[in-house]
């Protein structure tokens, strides 16, 4: 593998140019895998494709970036409570748009920490939810007949179908 | 079919969908049974069971003692190890509770509490409960046949423990009537029924601290009178039903001051070794080494054997006898201060005492059991 390449240019499913970095693609097999390909390939001006759109990728491309010195050299315990904290800001982001794109991206990418990460938030925002929200957000329909829900009320009085 | 009202949001696949589902906590759970029959029947499923409580085990595990100090709660407190301080989550009083005497184990999301005799007025009454905190079910242990003379329960041994192999909770009692004589009675919550168990290796065994619950076996930490060292670990195996004696290496008892806790590291048996290295009455430093039993396969069946995790060094400036190890929380060590009234914890951080505050708790601390959140239920 070429050692001059420092970064390789991606494309978005909406078909954005994207730059990444040789450490921080790192992050995920597949990038990685991409990344060798490029590299071992004579003819450089095919440009991969993620498929990923643009909004979500850069949220992605961004967690690569900041993870990746860690990730690639270990950190002391001072380092690891400030990337915590980051991950933390970096996920109060407008979430009902993206979020459950960047779970989606996360694990079509292998990216366990970022996977991790997403499944908590969203486990997070559900806690305040009620029934009628969360039905809403995973698109889905009240599938009780009403003899179920009246049998499912009386064996868990208080449950609520809203 | 109908269209989505998720705004822009993807549909999720299902296995997302189990992932993220896995880290609500069970109040959470419970609510969104109402969802959709898919949901409903998910969250009913052992394996989704199963794997819940390997999560909430895993990031989020509650210490448990009791305590009857404050009347509007039942004796049961979880705390929640947080930064600085131990977060109490109480149970809100329910009759049931109300007569709780200690915690005779806790495994795969349910507690087994003892109750004070007498208390309750059901006749026989009942002398254990199985609850499960998290879902608030509560069922009474019916007494076993034999189990009617009070004054057998001051000779008795208790353990309690899941088996995943058998799929089963089940209690045991290890009576000592008149020594050498041991006799060991067994509640399976399966069948729902006592029965007595052979015991071969424990004439004359003598049953120390509380058991901890690991693998599908119970430990004690105990005494063989006619072995040398006497010292053992008496394991009792949940699925097999039987009984086995392990040795302790005989170099754990030569320290001055040793202190020994059963606990847990890894799925595995642990025991944390407390010493010092000189008899001093103020010293500056304790002595802690980790030992976990590893299973291994021998000739004739199981072999075990016992490895040194670690080994560590404490400055503590104190009385080495008022520390109490007590057990580890995420590979550091909680004691238990015997001279705090204010009922401190002190752990480590960089190998250094740090003072915990203990929200709500005001009486001597016997030992606490870990207890993890979990959809478990026994009444169904």
């Amino acid at each position: 593998m070429s050692s001059s390449v420092e970064a390789i240019t991606v494309l978005s499913s909406d078909g954005d140019e994207f730059k990444i970095t040789v450490s921080a693609a790192k992050l995920s097999k597949p990038l990685n895998w991409m990344l060798e390909d490029v590299c071992f390939s004579d003819d450089c001006d095919e440009v991969p494709t993620i498929e990923v759109n643009s909004k979500t990728l850069v949220k992605v491309i961004e967690y690569c970036e900041k993870h990746a010195p860690r990730a690639n050299s270990g950190a002391s315990d001072s380092d690891a409570e400030e990337l915590k904290k980051w991950d933390i800001e970096f996920m109060k982001m407008d979430v009902k748009d993206i979020l459950f794109h960047i779970l989606m991206a996360a694990n079509y990418l292998h990216m366990e920490g970022l996977y991790d990460l997403a499944c908590q938030t969203a486990a997070d925002l559900m806690k305040g939810m009620t029934v009628s929200q969360i039905r809403k957000i995973f698109h889905i329909k009240n599938d009780f007949s009403s003899e179920e829900q009246e049998q499912l009320r009386r064996q868990h009085p208080g449950c609520s179908f809203d | 079919m109908k269209r989505a009202t998720g705004g822009d949001n993807p549909h999720l696949p299902w296995e997302i969908i189990i992932d993220i589902l896995k880290r609500l906590r069970v109040k959470s759970l419970l609510r969104f049974r109402t969802v959709c029959k898919d949901w409903r029947n998910l969250l009913k499923s052992p394996s989704f069971i199963e794997e819940h409580y390997h999560h909430s085990a895993n990031k989020s595990p509650l210490a448990c003692h009791v305590s009857n100090r404050n009347p509007t709660y039942s004796p049961l407190c979880l705390f929640r190890f947080e930064k600085e301080t131990m977060e109490a989550e109480r149970i809100p009083l329910m009759d049931s509770l109300n007569h709780v005497s200690g915690i005779m184990g806790s495994s795969n999301g349910l507690l087994c509490v003892k109750l004070k005799v007498g208390d309750v007025k059901v006749d026989p009454p009942p002398s254990f409960l199985l609850l499960n905190p998290a879902t608030r079910e509560v069922m009474q242990v019916p007494r076993s046949t034999n189990d009617t003379n009070d004054v057998v329960s001051c000779c008795r041994h208790f353990g309690f423990g899941y088996s995943s192999v058998v799929g089963d909770y089940k209690i045991v009692i290890i009576h000592r009537i008149d020594s050498p004589i041991n006799r060991v009675e067994l509640y399976s919550l399966r069948t729902r029924s006592w029965k007595e168990v052979e015991c071969e290796v424990l004439p004359g065994a003598r049953f120390l601290y509380n058991p901890v619950s690991v693998n599908g076996s119970i430990f004690w930490l105990g005494i063989l009178k006619d072995e040398y060292p006497p010292r053992v670990i008496i394991s009792f195996d949940l699925a097999m039903e039987v009984f086995t004696s392990i040795r302790i290496p005989s170099s754990f008892f030569v320290p001055p001051l040793s202190q020994y806790v059963l606990d847990v590291y890894e799925d595995k048996l642990a025991i944390i070794h407390q010493y010092v290295h000189e008899l001093k009455e103020v010293l500056e430093h304790i002595y802690i080494d980790l030992w976990v039993l590893e299973e291994g396969s021998g000739a004739d069946g199981k072999s075990w054997d016992w490895s040194k995790k670690w080994g560590k060094k404490y400055g503590i400036r104190a009385c080495p006898r008022l520390l109490r190890p007590i057990c580890l929380w995420r590979n550091e060590i909680v004691w238990c201060d015997r001279n705090d009234p204010d009922f401190l914890f002190k752990r480590t951080v960089n190998n250094e005492l740090k003072r915990f505050h203990m929200s709500l708790s005001k009486s001597y601390l016997k030992g606490i059991s870990f207890y993890a959140e979990s959809l478990a239920s026994h009444v169904s």
